[in-house]
């Protein structure tokens, strides 16, 4: 998962500035890029879920080895269940690590303040589809 | 629809704070809702764990991090304070019941892998070397995961050169050398460190350097860069360029670089890329726009641009191959360097925060060396004025001048009395018979008033006739008033022609800081009975910044005073916390005074190592001429040696400096108790009644007196006026005692039956008083008896049993003088 940071640097690609506004569009377009690998990328990992889950360390990623296989495995397939704006939200804000002004902008949200409500919106809806597995 | 308390919990995990889940699941009517709230909390952990990866800040910027536990114990470890905050889990201070000892506690909130945690306990486990965190155990207890270690106290290498500058080349190297060391070992270890920065590279005070990792994606406000990409991210100016690429992973080659990022900032106090988002750095590595060390600081040796140069290489493999390496390179610059200490106390004063914040730094720095001048000032400051029209305002008021006093204390060639002489002179106005109470020449009169959004400090000095000497005036955000009074005070001196330097002190303290730590000030002036809310003020102050060693120094004073309590819950405990806060102090601020005042009372009171305190209470009265305290305390430990000369010497001139508290008068009256010159303590506790009408402290000092010449009538009636004005335990059991030196046993009777009383009520003496009453009783074994019980609880009070006429009818007997040779008392 500390791809995902490099990634996302990565990815930022080569750009140049023709004034505030166009970055501002830039960084929207590249956050929603970044967001739209991350769906992709979980589409293609494996379902580790269905793996011995006390497989040892060898090869798994940091946050699998503090959190266990089988629960990320079941976060990302209720993400994956998710309407588009939710799982959008939710990877903006707690994997990405994007300031709530940041989700406003990408979801067209009116304010921080919405950004905020609207994520955890998403989040209930994600612990609920986690339940049923 | 969902439930109210399940969305209040998914927007604290997207604010990146801890949840309590027992009280949601708790909340919750359905069974669903509480599945779903088990899945919450995996959610949470989910997302801690990414905020890790990120090394990004949760939350927007301004949300305060929690500062207090939000538990107050973990197994047999006693949680008290937050250190620091990771994404995985808190790191807190805690105090170890079982060893009796503070370490450094890592809680995983949440219902963590425990696995996980076990193996990142066994894999630091491994390493253990001198420079390496030490771990100490780890265990799931409750639900939570924890590892508790070594509690590394210092600053960060980030907070050393953010707030006294860039280090000596030399100097950087030696330090160099010592992280090279460290992750020489990690690398040995198989691991890689992943995170070499100086906010991970702790200095103690004792001169070790230690590397660490807490984990910590979001580490407690004082350890976070004050610019503007730590509220984006803290690392990425550490990541080699081979990981701005795609797919990338960490490598021994890319901690070098990072190692070699850290020497770079050392000496430079900058990057050599830099950038406010990742975006920015990764064009920045693309484009190459890389400022060689030799550009940004010239004049260093050549060999230091070459170690730096080498680990900074953009291909990874022209790097050096290991740390040890880096080592042996950095030890020949180190070696050539001009070897001085890394961090002299001249540099440390200026460093420290919270002394930054302070007032004449420079100018107290050079009274250290400077001879005393014949020429000595006398100035009274008098408490500030609180003219905002906002009452909760008045602590700051307190609190500047309690700042000033304490600063101005320092000059050698100022006599300053304390805020106990001061205090009783609110809202008075300068004039000659004020000046006449407090015996000084000059007086300083202050106040703070509101001016829209800030705050406005007004100074004027007037001579004893009331006529203007200077006066001067700042406006400042409330987050700014320490460096207001810092320039006020510059002004002052150098209008009184005092040596100042060159120095400006730089403002580390964060403002929340400052503002806790002028809470404490005040509250510790106000009243004996506001000491417990000023620790807390203090300690809140020293949680949002652990540099503040004055704060410390303060905490340590307090938890001596609970500590040497007749009953205090938990006696070695407070002792040892004492300790470690005044080392802290000291560490921190070595010419603070009163660390080393906290640190000789502990000496002195506790460890009953008199050669320690002595030295300790004397650098303290050293480095602060004028502080009343830390000499009182001095003369009392003289006295209680024999060395009555000069404990009456000390405590002369603590009267002489502030001949308006009463209480200096008493101590000098004590000191000549216990020399036996009773006529004139006498007269010296007759003068403290004159001070202050019906002084409580001067009619009990009258009654041991009377008691010891056989005027028993008299003393009587002396300790029951001093009764009249407290209801003293520690009093009233030696009423008992006078009783029986009168031969009224009925009275002692009585008397003790009413102390029995109270002390079902928690109130209470020290058992050495009842040895005291034995004795006048001509009891002897008793009292011998009783006195080995009061020993073996190293009971404070009897420290003075070498001098204290009171045990007179024990001094014949072999007993006795074992029990000072025991106690180190004998001559």
């Amino acid at each position: 998962m500390q791809d995902t940071l490099i990634r996302t640097v990565a990815n930022l690609g080569h750009f140049e500035a023709r004034g505030e506004g166009a970055l501002q569009a830039y960084l929207r377009g590249a956050l929603m890029n970044r967001i739209r690998d991350e769906i992709r990328r979980k589409r293609r990992t494996p379902d580790l879920g269905a793996l011995d889950a006390t497989i040892p360390a060898q090869g798994r990623s940091p946050l699998e080895a503090a959190i266990g296989a089988e629960s990320l495995a079941k976060y990302d397939r209720a993400l994956e269940r998710l309407d588009d704006e939710a799982r959008e939200a939710v990877i903006a804000r707690i994997e990405m690590g994007c300031s709530y002004a940041e989700v406003a902008e990408l979801m067209g949200k009116p304010s921080a303040d919405a950004a905020r409500m609207a994520v955890s919106r998403a989040l209930v809806k994600l612990a609920q589809e986690m339940r049923r597995g | 629809m969902a439930e109210e308390p399940l969305l209040n919990a998914a927007a604290r995990i997207a604010d990146g704070e801890v949840i309590d889940w027992g009280s949601i699941t708790d909340s919750l009517r359905s069974e669903e809702d509480r599945q779903t709230a088990d899945e919450l909390a995996l959610v949470a952990q989910i997302a801690a764990g990414h905020r890790q990866l990120h090394q990004i800040l949760p939350g927007d910027p301004e949300t305060p991090p929690e500062l207090v536990p939000d538990r107050a114990r973990w197994g047999h470890l006693e949680l008290l304070n937050v250190v620091g905050r990771g994404s995985y889990g808190t790191v807190y201070r805690a105090w170890d019941t079982r060893l009796e000892r503070l370490v450094a506690l890592k809680l995983f909130h949440g219902a963590s892998n425990p696995e996980a945690v076990m193996q990142e306990g066994r894999m630091l486990a491994r390493m253990r070397h001198e420079h390496v965190v030490l771990v100490y155990g780890a265990d799931v207890l409750d639900g939570v995961a924890g590892i508790w270690m070594e509690l590394v106290h210092g600053r960060t290498l980030e907070n050393i050169v953010k707030g006294q500058g860039p280090l000596a080349p030399a100097d950087a190297a030696a330090v160099g050398v010592e992280v090279a060391r460290a992750l020489t070992t990690v690398h040995a270890a198989g691991l890689l460190h992943c995170d070499v920065k100086a906010q991970n590279v702790v200095r103690e005070s004792t001169g070790r350097v230690v590397l660490m990792d807490f984990g910590a994606g979001r580490l407690a406000p004082e350890y976070r860069d004050a610019d503007e990409l730590s509220d984006v991210a803290g690392t990425p100016r550490y990541m080699a360029p081979e990981l701005f690429v795609s797919g990338a992973t960490a490598s021994k080659a890319s901690d070098i670089y990072s190692f070699g990022i850290l020497l770079y900032f050392l000496v430079s106090g900058r990057f050599p890329i830099e950038g406010r988002t990742l975006g920015e750095l990764k064009r920045a590595h693309e484009a190459g726009t890389f400022t060689p060390l030799r550009e940004m600081r010239k004049g260093l040796p050549s060999a230091y641009y070459d170690v730096v140069s080498k680990a900074l290489d953009r291909d990874p493999t022209k790097r050096y191959d290991s740390a040890a390496a880096m080592q042996t390179a950095l030890a020949a610059v180190a070696a050539r360097g001009t070897t001085r200490p890394i961090f002299s106390d001249r540099r440390a004063w200026m460093a420290s925060a919270v002394v930054a914040a302070l007032i004449v730094a420079a100018l107290v720095v050079q009274s250290i060396c400077a001879p005393a001048t014949p020429d000595v000032r006398s100035i009274a400051v008098l408490p500030m004025r609180n003219l905002t029209g906002d009452p909760s305002k008045a602590y700051v008021a307190d609190g500047l001048t309690e700042v000033l006093i304490s600063n101005l204390a320092r000059i050698r060639s100022v006599r300053v009395p304390s805020f106990a002489a001061v205090g009783p002179l609110r809202n008075e106005t300068p004039s000659p018979a004020i000046a006449d109470k407090l015996g000084v020449e000059l007086l300083l009169a202050g106040s703070i008033s509101q001016a829209n959004d800030q705050i406005r400090l007004a100074v004027h000095l007037t001579d004893r006739n009331g006529s203007l000497v200077w006066g001067d005036e700042v406006t400042r955000e409330l987050a700014g008033v320490m460096s207001a009074q810092n320039d006020l005070t510059r002004r002052l001196a150098q209008r009184l022609t005092l040596d100042v330097g060159t120095d400006s002190p730089t403002l580390g303290a964060n403002a929340r800081a400052q503002d806790a730590y002028l809470r404490g000030l005040a509250l510790r002036v106000s009243s004996p009975n506001t000491q417990e809310e000023a620790a807390r003020a203090f300690r809140e102050a020293v949680d949002l910044d652990p540099g503040l060693a004055d704060a410390w120094a303060h905490l340590s004073l307090i938890e001596t005073l609970f500590a040497e309590r007749p009953v205090t819950p938990d006696r070695e405990r407070s002792r040892i916390l004492a300790r470690e806060m005044a080392e802290r102090a000291i560490g921190l601020d070595p010419s603070g005074p009163n660390g080393h005042a906290a640190l000789g009372s502990i000496q002195f009171y506790s460890d009953w190592d008199f050669a320690a305190a002595e030295q300790s209470l004397r650098r303290a009265v050293d480095l602060s001429p004028s502080a009343a305290f830390a000499r009182q305390r001095y003369a009392m430990l003289l006295s209680a040696l024999g060395r009555h000369d000069e404990a009456i010497a000390l405590a002369r001139e603590a009267q002489r400096i502030e001949p308006s508290v009463a209480l200096r008068s008493t101590t000098l009256g004590t000191a000549y108790y216990y020399a036996g010159d009773y006529s004139r303590a006498i007269q010296e506790m007759r003068r403290g009644l004159a001070v202050t009408p019906d002084f409580g402290v001067s009619h009990f000092g009258l009654g041991r007196i009377a008691s010891a010449q056989g005027r028993h009538t008299e003393a009587i009636a002396e300790i029951e006026r001093a009764l009249a004005q407290s209801r003293n335990s520690g009093w009233l059991v030696e009423l008992a005692r006078v009783y029986a030196a009168a031969g009224r046993r009925a009275d002692v009777e009585r008397t003790l039956n009413e102390l029995d009383v109270r002390q079902r009520g928690g109130d209470t003496f020290t058992l050495d008083n009842l040895a005291y009453i034995a004795a006048a009783e001509g009891r002897i074994d008793d009292a011998f008896i009783l006195l080995e019980d009061s020993f073996s609880r190293r009971l404070m009070s009897m420290l003075w049993i070498r001098v204290d006429p009171r045990v007179d009818p024990l001094r014949n007997d072999p007993r006795f003088d074992a029990l000072l040779t025991r106690m180190k008392l004998r001559p």
